[in-house]
């Protein structure tokens, strides 16, 4: 009876009405167990089965592109066999070159592989960032409203009108030619879109009565927006980010065929396929190799984004 | 309406500059000094007298700030400032290159249409069959293959099979329109078969929530062949955002003129800002962006205004 107050009771109630009001399509369908992952996974695959074949091959190729050092004997950077050896050769000190050798002679299978790792590190590092940043300044925008909001905008105008590519190649060239560099010019892109997207999903949040009850109850700003903004819109922004990890993957291999994406000598998908251009006549796998690398790499990725979307966000479809 | 254009027209203010700031200061960060890279050919470097001459003579040496207000009084007044690299105003170099960028981009955006509406319509109609299911499947390699492989295949095929390559030294349009078209068939095919598979995915979905309704349904009833209800209709309510989505297509085609004006050789504002970048001319670089930026915004306002004037349900307060 002692702790019944009516304080604790409206308490209470004022937690009840805190429940969020989004369906947790996300939150169920991640913390089920793992026998109900099993079902989910399968009923993903029935309804969207292109969405599960890139999420397959989007699987093979990480686990591809994680175990690179494993799976070839060779290594990136050093010259194994002669310069643009047709596939299948035999490398200088034995082994097979089964997609051949480059211009300098290093293994093209040994390349991609470890293209690959840069490729995907890039493409989930980049939506990552720029994903957080969006969520947290499309929420803030929307939530503060007024002149925060009016700012908050003009600057995402200024983001969205810039175009993407150009701010990535003077940000790299203005700040060097790193892996983190990279992975940052790429993540600026996204920002603006994402806060876009996130501001318009938090608008109506804010509105809803759980935001007005958290506020009755004299929660901080901070306290409503990392405590339950964000967290309720964790769907969309899962959607953003699968749906941004393709373009992160084509952007960075854009600037490296520039020549201002990542250094040498970290294999790259862009600058594999940029330093290939010259050997049209002499060596097509070169050419070919890479291009097919990014090319299916994206497609699962996308395939898997769009399934994802559908499956989560119903209202996002349309967008892409 | 007036007072939204009016506003729209307003709030590009401080986006710009906004922008411009930005591109200002992080452009300055930049490592390399343009006095030492306009004066270092390959067979001889400059003395330290002459750098120092023309570094002042540039305004390299005065505070970053006070360089900063220099611009922007500049700008302010329609000067974009002088390209030390080509020597002469940005300007004229920018309406010099303008026209091969937006023919190109016009091109692209007319094939996409010509074969992506119908594509689009198809696909919405057989909803599910193969065919829908292959027009999906190429759609989504056009989203997903990078321009610049897909340029890069386009040529290795006319160069393997056809023993032909485009022409390499570029006419311009008023002076051999036919040669000109040769030369930006191909790299509007290019950027074209990216922006069709958009506007591929946007026809099929909106024919899709179109056809649903009761209206196609009623023309249906009244006896109307499939044919016009299709395309009297039906095609005429789902048009409106593919039109906007294409103009916004046009807009956004300066990410893929930049890599597909490089491999093609096309001197277009897609090369410019690749040089312009590389070779470290501050005020190329932001006098172009500062452009496009413009240019986008206006733009995106009459796309927003079209859509108004074309579909009288829509109204801006």
């Amino acid at each position: 009876m002692a702790d019944l107050t009516p304080e604790k009771l409206s308490q209470d109630a004022a937690r009840k009405l805190a429940e969020p009001v989004v369906p947790r399509t996300l939150k169920t369908a991640i913390t089920a167990n793992v026998t109900s992952a099993r079902k989910t996974i399968w009923k993903f695959s029935k309804a969207n089965p292109s969405g599960a074949i890139g999420g397959g091959v989007l699987l093979v190729i990480i686990v591809m592109a994680l175990f690179a050092s494993l799976l070839t004997p060779f290594r990136f950077d050093r010259s194994v066999g002669s310069r643009l050896a047709p596939m299948g050769s035999e490398a200088r000190a034995g082994g097979e070159m089964y997609l051949g050798a480059d211009e300098i002679g290093r293994d093209v299978f040994t390349r991609t592989l470890h293209g690959g790792r840069t490729s995907l590190y890039v493409g989930l590092a980049a939506p990552l960032i720029g994903v957080g940043i969006g969520l947290v300044l499309g929420i803030s925008s929307a939530y503060f409203g007024g002149v925060i909001d009016l700012t908050t905008q003009r600057v995402v105008d200024a983001l969205l009108i810039v175009p993407g590519l150009v701010l990535a190649m003077v940000i790299t060239l203005s700040f060097g030619f790193s892996l983190q560099i990279v992975i940052i010019a790429i993540s600026i892109n996204m920002i603006g879109g994402v806060s876009r997207v996130i501001r318009s999903h938090a608008l109506a949040l804010r509105e809803s009565q759980y935001v007005e009850a958290l506020r009755a109850m004299g929660a901080s700003d901070t306290r409503i927006i990392f405590k339950h903004l964000i967290p309720n819109s964790f769907a969309p922004a899962m959607v953003l980010f699968a749906v941004s990890v393709g373009g992160a993957i084509t952007t960075e291999a854009s600037l490296s065929f520039l020549g201002l994406g990542i250094a040498p000598p970290r294999p790259s998908w862009g600058s594999m396929l940029s330093n290939a251009q010259q050997y049209f006549r002499t060596g097509i796998h070169i050419v070919l190799v890479p291009g097919i690398a990014i090319g299916v790499t994206v497609l699962a990725v996308n395939l898997f984004g769009d399934a994802l979307r559908d499956a989560l966000d119903p209202r996002l479809r349309g967008r892409s | 309406m007036l007072a939204y254009v009016i506003r729209r027209l307003l709030l590009m203010i401080p986006t710009i500059f906004i922008l411009g700031t930005a591109l200002f200061f992080l452009l300055r960060v930049l490592p390399g000094d343009l006095a030492v890279g306009m004066l270092t050919t390959e067979e001889s470097s400059a003395t330290a007298e002459e750098i120092e001459e023309l570094r002042e003579y540039l305004g390299l040496n005065d505070h970053i700030v006070v360089q900063y207000f220099r611009w922007l009084r500049a700008v302010l007044t329609g000067d974009l400032g002088d390209s030390p690299l080509f020597d002469t105003s940005v300007t004229s170099i920018l309406w010099s290159k303008l026209g091969i960028t937006l023919e190109l981009a016009v091109l692209s955006v007319v094939i996409s249409l010509i074969w992506a509406l119908p594509l689009g319509i198809i696909s919405a109609l057989t909803r599910g069959s193969f065919l829908d299911q292959g027009i999906r499947v190429i759609t989504a390699a056009g989203i997903s293959l990078p321009n610049f492989w897909v340029a890069l295949m386009v040529l290795l095929v006319l160069v393997a099979v056809f023993n032909w390559s485009p022409p390499v030294q570029y006419v311009h349009l008023f002076d051999d329109p036919v040669e000109n078209i040769k030369m930006l068939f191909l790299p509007a095919l290019v950027i074209g078969f990216r922006s069709s598979a958009t506007i591929t995915r946007m026809t099929r979905s909106m024919m899709l929530e179109v056809i649903s309704q009761d209206y196609v349904r009623t023309a249906r009833a009244k006896g109307l062949s499939s044919r016009t209800v299709t395309l009297r209709h039906a095609l005429p309510n789902a048009a409106l955002p593919i039109l906007t989505l294409a103009a916004l297509l046009l807009a956004a085609l300066v990410d893929g003129a930049v890599i597909i004006e490089v491999i093609f050789n096309l001197p277009g504002l897609g090369q410019l800002i690749r040089e312009s970048i590389t070779r470290r001319d501050y005020e190329l670089i932001q006098g172009i962006v500062l452009v496009i930026a413009l240019f986008m915004m206006v733009w995106i306002l009459v796309t927003d205004l079209l859509y108004a004037w074309l579909d009288p349900r829509i109204r801006y307060s």
